[in-house]
């Protein structure tokens, strides 16, 4: 029985070509995505996990995450096949002489489902061939291909793949059998498919990964937790092993599978499932023959036409709110929004009040994916009402205008978008009252969510509507749609990106400071894009169907028909606003502004490599002093930077030619005080070569002074803004000298383009690099600046501010330093408040926007411990005045010579009492971070070489360290070396070229800044606070302001080996100079009382040492380290913790202590790099 | 009122025939299309009913061209598809109240009083605050019925409306659409013969798409006077005597079996001649296919 109908089955379902179609999809996108990853295609690049470009396209991880990928994908198809192997017998009305056949239950649902299974198997093998074919293709690049095993193929298919078949297969044949019917398949898959890529966002801390990585039923959550610390060359050898959290996922995913299959299985019957005939109510027919029916009152013309408007958007509104899906939704959506109103307060791993600014855009962030869930689906679904519900019959035959009817649909969907945004608001204030916070700002929320964010929302609504009526079939439409969602993704990808044809892309941002900013271009887009979707509605509504005949033939007539003269004016209108609006969008994006592609950027980036490269090392002058002018125009979003330079010749060789570099489209004059002649001036970006009559000798000066006009391009701002300027020079003024930055640095864009590989930084003994610092192609300068803005905003740049006087109804500011600085400045002017305080005889100030004043108490305390701390470990502070100011927007401080530039987001609205994953005080932990940067950055400044960033951002983290470590608990503090240590293990997994030792890092964040910190907290650890900041103070003795050479990071070593006994040197090569990687491990640990009272533990542990290579291939080396071993309490804190030296894989310890330990282990705090870090310590027992 | 259909001519895409030139003229009244399943009845009405368009032909009502003004029909149309569904989460009060306004009905008062006095008409004022998912079949067709004659339209159309009515509730709507045809025309399909013969002043047989047969149920009684036998047989011979005669029908009463012909002449021993039912009439003209001569209009 079983075995006649699987056949059967699966040759009818063979039959159907759509089964190939399915096949042939995920093949064709797999074949593609392969390619595409593969480095086929110029400029774009697919890839389908975090994977860095080392690791191969064929290699067992990437396809293991690929293969995964599909299946996320394939959900469709399964809703797709599932609904076919059980529905389809009530769809098409088949059950009724089907079902009374005699067949037993279990054969036929078995003979099913397997079938089902089998099918859907054989479309997800679609991402097999399709990858493999890719593989096997001539013209990929095969440096991103390893060998071709077969395994890597099978593998995840049979891991992964196939548990998923079964248990996605099963929960969707419940629901079919719960529900029963086809769309409610449909939805359910929409709605996993976004569901599933909404989890990506759902936040969940450092200790809980795993449970999200054990429920996973696609794979996707787990896998990424299985190899979250995976090297390189793991990921390139190594199949991910079927054992522990991947083990217990699939069997967790196969018993939730078997529990849906024997729930649709009971609910299986071979009977009518309707459900509802017992509540049937019965009673006599029509009560009277006698007519008595009031005279009705007819009204028509305008008047009646809204009511009856009204009452069909209000019929359809209803309807939609009181469906299962919009209500499976909105309670999902509300699960899920509760789940994450504790992040609402988040922001960068920190915790922030929930300004109403924030609480807006993670609420709409949330909610994003469910009203497009919603869109999707009822664009549909009020289309197909009447016609689903079947009583389109009478509905259509009533005296109501199609265009009524037709916009009542649209209507009912725009309250639908409205009434859930409405929620959102509700929701963010019940959110903000429970955090005890009541500043609601109600006009924000008002525009917020129902002006800047329903815009894309009903422009989307209406394109999926629109769909819906032309393809005139529901699944066709929904497919459509989809595929519209699909090809937003790619189109960026092919430089689709031109606003004329970007439908719907409307930004918005809002910030405190600067409000919504320039919101012009927003309403010109707006306007736009909604004159197409009224073209298109348009379109829609002659194409609509009010008839029981919905062919295309009857369809094209009712057109020809519809369109009379009076729809030919409204079209006439509509494309003359179209095409006039569209040709202010050109004007404003092509013609007053240059438009560019990322295609023509890259180009213009490789053919100013190829053309300029040469120039690298021509020598130049460099910038020794800098007299600014910068002239702020807010309202006008633009300003004007003049000034001069003194250019020094600081090489050892004549220098014969000035290159000057600046932005393209901003319009520049130069001159110079001493005879000089433009040689070249190239097309694609501003790249001038002057001719200098004399050469300039070693030691020779000129000046020059230059203009650059910032002004207004079309819709692109200058770089003022309306409140809250922030530039820098880099931007803004002219640079001298071949500059790296502008050159690509992908290495597979740069094979593409014929260029040869690139190091990311040059080698750490090139003469000609260490003559340049890290900041920038220029010397220690001099800097005096004149800052101009409008009369209600404050201007600051870096120095001490010596002047300020209003001209002009403008105000003006003088800024001088009196040390000598980088050649890197910043520019600000916003309507600040100032708080001011002093630290001995430095001026501390804030600048910051009224209404953000949570912190800045806390922020001044932070400023003057850092400078306390910092002058005492490192030496004085170099200037009479340190500022940090707010600006809108943005993610980050930069700490420029007494200013440091905090982003509002990040300082500002910080709750720095609550701790994040990060487990300190984040506003210290930035706040002290810049401020180290004075000392390491603006002191000593390292040579433009590897390793640069180990004497910037490494000394910067342990500076912050330092000030934490007065702040902060200890446990606190271990939750700082749990993060970083975590952020390290990341960060080498997606290393995207090589990872490298501290010392020859290449500005790579995860090394500097985390792994960075374990190194330094290590070396604490081991030699000593005072004995490491000694060094430190006498090597910033030495080399603070050192002209070129400038220092490199090796250059350090020896003043931390002084302070070094030998027994602990080889730390200060494993920690900076190498990979090592510890695998340590507390074995046992039991403890018994002594006869005097005490505790005896008795504790076994394993430390083996490896140094891995640049991809994370360890070998293991022999060991003769010292570790902590440590006896701890229940709260973590040590009882006993000493250093013992360690040489064997395996060694016990007896110690006594006064206390009963509970907890004891190797390495308890683990400031050593270990990718097992929780096994470290375990529980003492009773001996 | 007069509704007018010339010439109507009607190929799906499937190649079906539904309408062959068909002609008719409805006045005021009740009227009846008879014919069997599929024979073009409902593509008929729904044209009427502004659902759907024509390949060839024309019609009026009085001034009205009721293919190309649609809107105007709509305002005077009350239509009852043979087959419908209702949205199940919707209480019947609230959605007839909601037709209600999309017929024109803004008056709060008038509205009400006039859904109010429609729920009580077909019985369903005790189930108004009940979904409609909730209704039982009847109920249902109840239901259509009360929304086709909301806003008193002087065009009815009603298609096959006393499928799953109980006797006594066809009965009852029956008299109710008398009452509405003194002054409107209402268009009633149906295949079950008796329904015209009571109701209907004038009728159209209508098979294959063509119009077989218009004219008052008692002019068609007329066409077949005399020609009908019926006899008494043994149920095996029922095949011999469908061979031999043009047999219309046969029916099995109480163990016997009867069969009824038609005969243009005396048939053998055994058949009596009985005055024609509006049944014969049906079968004769539905099977043989045949147009009646034209002198019958007359």
């Amino acid at each position: 029985m079983l075995k006649t109908i699987f056949r059967y089955e699966l040759k009818y379902q063979f039959r159907l070509v759509s089964t190939h179609i399915y096949f042939g999809v995920i093949m064709l996108f797999a074949f593609l995505a392969t390619l595409g990853a593969g480095g086929t295609f110029t400029g774009v690049s697919v890839m389908f996990t975090d994977a860095s470009s080392k690791v191969y396209v064929n290699s067992p991880y990437y396809l293991h995450s690929m293969i995964t990928a599909f299946g996320y994908i394939g959900i469709i198809f399964v809703a797709a096949i599932a609904a076919r192997t059980i529905n389809r017998d009530y769809e098409n009305g088949a059950y009724q002489w089907f079902y009374t056949l005699p067949l037993s239950k279990s054969g036929f649902v078995l003979g099913r489902f397997f079938a089902g299974a089998l099918i859907i198997v054989y479309i997800m093998s679609g991402s097999l061939i399709g990858s493999y074919l890719g593989s096997a293709m001539p013209f990929v690049d095969a440096d991103k291909f390893g060998p071709n095993m077969f395994i890597y193929y099978i593998y995840p298919f049979l891991t992964s793949i196939l548990p998923y078949v079964i248990f996605s297969l099963s929960l969707l044949l419940a629901v079919s059998m719960y529900f029963r019917s086809t769309l409610t398949l449909m939805i359910t898959g929409i709605v996993l498919l976004m569901a599933y890529g909404f989890l990506s966002e759902v936040k969940i801390d450092l200790d809980h990964r795993y449970i999200l990585a054990l429920l996973d039923p696609f794979g996707m959550f787990m896998l990424q937790h299985v190899t979250r610390y995976w090297t390189i060359a793991e990921q390139n050898t190594s199949l991910i092993p079927f054992e522990g959290i991947f083990l217990l996922n699939r069997l967790i995913i196969l018993s939730a599978g078997s529990l849906f299959f024997a729930f649709a299985y009971r609910k299986f019957d071979f009977k009518l499932q309707g459900g509802q005939s017992a509540k049937k109510t019965e009673e006599p027919g029509l009560r009277s023959a006698k007519l008595s029916i009031p005279e009705p009152v007819i009204t028509s013309g305008f008047t009646a036409e809204l009511y009856k408007f009204f009452s069909l958007a209000c019929s359809n509104f209803k309807y939609i709110i009181k469906s299962g899906p919009f209500i499976g939704l909105y309670v999902f959506w509300l699960i899920q929004t509760i789940a994450n109103s504790r992040w609402m307060g988040e922001m960068y791993e920190t915790t922030v009040f929930p300004v109403t600014a924030l609480v807006s855009r993670r609420l709409y962030e949330n909610s994003i994916v469910f009203v497009l869930a919603m869109i999707t689906i009822y664009s549909g679904e009020v289309i197909w009402r009447e016609r689903d519900k079947k009583y389109d019959g009478f509905m259509n035959s009533y005296p109501v205008s199609t265009l009524t009817l037709f916009s009542a649909k649209l209507a009912s969907l725009v309250m639908m978008i409205y009434i859930f945004l409405a929620s959102n608001v509700i929701f963010g204030i019940i959110v903000q009252s429970l955090k005890g916070f009541y500043h609601f700002e109600l006009g924000l929320y008002f525009k917020y969510f129902f002006i800047y964010a329903p815009v894309f929302l009903i422009l989307l609504t209406i394109l999926s509507f629109v769909i819906h009526i032309i393809a005139n079939h529901k699944y066709i439409g929904y497919m459509l749609v989809i595929t519209y969602y699909l090809s937003e993704i790619f189109s960026s990808a092919f430089d689709f990106t031109h606003p004329l044809y970007s439908y719907g892309d409307v930004d918005f941002h809002y910030s405190d400071i600067n409000a919504f900013g320039y919101t012009f271009k927003f309403s010109v887009l707006s306007l736009y894009y909604f004159i197409f979707a009224a073209i298109l509605l348009l379109v829609a509504k002659l194409f609509w169907v009010r008839s029981s005949e919905t062919d295309i033939k009857r369809r094209l007539r009712a057109f020809k028909a519809g369109f009379n003269r009076r729809t030919g004016i409204v079209t006439g209108i509509l494309t003359i606003s179209f095409v006039s609006v569209g040709s202010y969008i050109y004007y404003n994006t092509n013609i007053l502004d240059e438009y560019r592609t990322n295609g023509d950027d890259e180009t213009a980036s490789v053919n100013y490599e190829k053309d300029y490269k040469q120039f690298e090392r021509t020598p130049m002058p460099d910038v020794v002093d800098v007299n600014a002018r910068v002239d702020i125009f807010p309202e006008e979003r633009s300003l004007k930077c003049s000034g001069s330079y003194i250019l020094k010749n600081l090489t050892s060789d004549p220098v014969t030619q000035i290159h000057v570099i600046s932005d393209k489209r901003v319009p520049h004059r130069y001159s110079f005080s001493m005879p000089i002649s433009l040689k070249n001036s190239c097309t694609y970006v501003s790249y001038n070569i002057y001719d200098l009559a004399d050469p300039m000798l070693p030691g020779d000066s000129l000046t020059m002074n230059f203009e650059m006009d910032h002004s207004v391009r079309g819709f692109t701002g200058g770089g003022a803004d309306y409140n809250g300027t922030f530039i820098n020079n880099f931007e803004y003024f002219p640079m001298i000298g071949y500059s790296l930055d502008m050159e690509i640095s992908d290495e597979f864009k740069r094979k593409k383009h014929g260029l040869p590989p690139k190091e990311r930084m040059a080698p750490i003994d090139d003469e000609y690099k260490r003559n340049q610092n890290y900041v920038g192609n220029a010397s220690w300068t001099n800097f005096e600046a004149v800052v101009s803005t409008s009369s209600d905003q404050t201007a600051v740049a870096p120095g001490k501010l010596v002047e300020k006087w209003t001209e002009n109804g403008r105000n003006f500011f003088r800024y001088r330093t009196d040390s000598k600085i980088l050649n890197f400045f910043s520019f600000n002017s916003a309507r600040y408040s100032i708080k001011r305080d002093k630290w001995n005889d430095v001026d501390l100030e804030i600048y910051y926007h009224e209404g953000h004043e949570y912190n800045i108490d806390h922020m001044m305390e932070m400023m003057k411990l850092s400078l306390e701390t910092f002058s005492k470990s490192f030496g004085p502070f170099q200037f009479p005045v340190l500022r940090i100011i707010e600006f809108p927007r943005g993610a980050f401080a930069q700490s420029f010579s007494t200013t440091i530039p905090f982003s509002e987001n990040l300082g500002f609205i910080i709750d720095y009492s609550a701790k994040g994953d990060k487990g300190v005080d984040y506003l210290a932990d930035i706040t002290a971070h810049e401020i180290g940067h004075q000392w390491w950055a603006h002191q000593v400044i390292s040579a433009n070489t590897k390793g640069a960033t180990m004497l910037t951002e490494v000394m910067a983290q342990y500076s912050s360290y330092l000030v934490l470590k007065q702040i902060c608990t200890p446990a606190e503090i271990r939750t700082y070396f749990k993060y970083s240590l975590d952020n390290y293990l990341k960060g080498r997994k997606s290393e995207r070229k090589k990872e490298l030792p501290l010392t020859l890092n290449e500005n790579q964040g995860y090394l500097h800044y985390h792994k960075g910190i374990m190194a330094m907290v290590a070396l604490e650890d081991y030699i000593g606070t005072d004995s490491l900041n000694a060094a430190l103070t006498r090597f910033t003795a030495d080399e603070k302001f050192t002209e070129a050479p400038y220092p490199v990071s090796t250059d350090i070593l020896p003043y931390f080996e002084a302070v070094t006994p030998d027994s602990l040197k080889y730390l200060i090569t494993d920690l900076l100079t190498k990979i090592i990687v510890y695998d340590n491990k507390a074995v046992s640990a039991e403890t018994s009382k002594t006869d005097d009272g005490k505790f005896l533990t008795r504790l076994t542990v394993t430390a083996e040492k490896f140094e891995a290579d640049s991809l994370g291939a360890e070998t293991k080396i022999p060991m003769h380290d010292y570790f902590n071993i440590g006896l701890l309490d229940k709260d973590d804190e040590p009882i006993y913790i000493n250093k013992y030296l360690i040489d064997t894989d395996s060694v016990t310890f007896d110690i006594v202590t006064d206390v009963r330990p509970e907890k004891a282990g190797i390495d308890p705090s683990v400031i050593l790099i270990d990718r097992k870090r929780e096994d470290n310590v375990i529980d003492v027992k009773e001996m | 009122m007069k509704l007018t259909v010339k010439n109507l001519s009607k190929t799906y895409p499937n190649g079906v025939q539904a309408l062959k030139n068909v002609d008719l003229e409805i006045s005021n009244g009740m009227f009846g299309l008879l014919g069997p399943n599929g024979a073009g009845k409902s593509t008929l009405m729904r044209t009427i009913a502004t659902l759907q368009d024509t390949d060839e032909g024309s019609i009026f009502l009085d001034d009205i061209d009721v293919l190309n003004e649609k809107d105007r029909v709509r305002d005077i149309l009350g239509y009852l598809p043979q087959e419908f569904n209702l949205d199940p989460k919707v209480t019947a009060e609230d959605f007839l109240d909601h037709i209600a306004i999309l017929k024109g009905l803004t008056d709060n008062m008038n509205r009400k009083a006039t859904v109010e006095a429609l729920l009580v008409q077909t019985n369903l004022w005790d189930h108004k605050k009940k979904k409609l998912g909730t209704y039982s079949g009847g109920m249902k067709q109840r239901f259509g019925i009360a929304q086709a004659l909301l806003g008193s339209p002087r065009l009815l159309i009603v298609d096959e409306p006393t499928a799953g009515l109980d006797p006594e509730e066809r009965n009852r709507f029956h008299n109710l659409l008398s009452e509405i045809g003194e002054n409107h025309i209402v268009i009633l399909s149906t295949h079950i013969v008796d329904d015209v013969s009571y109701l209907c002043s004038d009728m159209a047989v209508i098979h294959h798409g063509e119009v077989l047969l218009k004219a008052s149920p008692v002019e068609v009684l007329e066409t077949l006077g005399g020609n009908i036998f019926e006899k008494e047989i043994n149920k095996n011979d029922i095949v011999t005597y469908r061979e031999k005669y043009n047999m219309l029908s046969s029916r099995f009463f109480s163990g016997k079996t009867f069969i009824r012909i038609y005969s243009g002449s005396e048939p053998e021993e055994g058949f009596v001649k009985t005055a024609p039912t509006l049944e014969d009439v049906y079968f004769h003209y539905t099977k043989n296919g045949k147009k009646v001569p034209e002198k019958v209009y007359a």
